[in-house]
């Protein structure tokens, strides 16, 4: 379980906001459309793909507790233990990264990264065989 | 939504903690109890005086016998049934089948018909009376002017 745990507060953690060099036509809603630059937030193209990562995350979590609680009945004061150290873990967590009163410190964690344009008709690679 | 996220975490963690508290935890320590219960002051002192226990774990029966004649096992106890002394813990009457069974349990007695031997009792025409119940008021009697 604290594998588990660890591994998604570790992803969690990172907030890396990418800008891409080729632009993209997004539907703004049903009549107008709008260009612009393609972002990603943690490798997600889209709130709709990164919210099904969180749910399989939260999904792994939930599976792993249950698998412990189902094992380790006759020690359930350890499992007990266990779960609450891991409750202290995601709140310090919570603490660390989401402070309520402090925005600064909550955006200073985004990372924002601007992939450089690259111009194709000097490539040399490309001017060879074409 | 990562805040949301690791609120749900949060909550899910502190969910299954009380579902522990709640469900898993108060049954261990029964089980613990009943597996380390240790005897009371009475029953050591029963123990050390010698007395039997009367519910050997072992055993499917007590460690009791009906010293007398069968029909006065059943006037005695039918006496207390009708005399209302003893009802169900949910203030209920007790049927006299199941009394009467309990009570041959009990005292390791074995009465094939006892409806039948009372009817019998009830029908003579001379000595109707219990002598049996008599002679407990008797010896009650006798008891309390010895106190005295």
């Amino acid at each position: 379980m604290n594998r588990t745990l660890i591994s998604t507060l570790e992803q969690l953690r990172n907030a890396k906001v990418q800008v891409l060099s080729f632009s993209i036509r997004k539907q703004v809603n049903l009549f107008d459309f709008e260009t612009g630059p393609e972002i990603s937030f943690n490798g997600f193209k889209s709130i709709h793909s990164y919210q099904e990562q969180l749910d399989k995350y939260y999904d792994e979590c939930k599976m792993s507790i249950e698998l412990e609680i189902n094992q380790a009945t006759p020690y359930s004061l350890e499992l007990k233990k266990s779960l609450d150290l891991s409750r202290f873990e995601i709140k310090a967590f919570k603490n660390r990264f989401f402070p309520k009163e402090n925005e600064l410190l909550l955006f200073s964690r985004v990372e924002l990264v601007k992939t450089p344009r690259t111009d194709i008709s000097k490539d040399q690679a490309l001017k060879k065989k074409y | 939504m990562q805040f949301h996220f690791v609120d749900l975490l949060d909550q899910l963690f502190l969910h299954r903690i009380h579902y522990i508290d709640k469900y898993i935890l108060p049954k261990e320590s029964n089980r613990f109890q009943n597996q380390e219960r240790l005897p009371t002051k009475q029953e050591m002192s029963s123990f050390l005086n010698g007395q039997l226990s009367l519910f050997p774990p072992d055993s499917g029966f007590t460690n009791l016998k009906w010293n007398r004649d069968k029909i006065e096992f059943i006037e005695l106890f039918i006496s207390v049934h009708e005399s209302n002394a003893i009802i169900g813990t949910n203030n209920k009457p007790v049927t006299k089948k199941d009394y009467m069974a309990l009570l041959m349990w009990f005292f390791n007695i074995k009465i094939a018909h006892w409806p039948g031997s009372l009817s019998y009792g009830k029908e003579r025409k001379t000595k109707r009376e219990s002598e049996y119940l008599k002679e407990l008021v008797g010896v009650y009697n006798l008891m309390v002017s010895r106190r005295n």
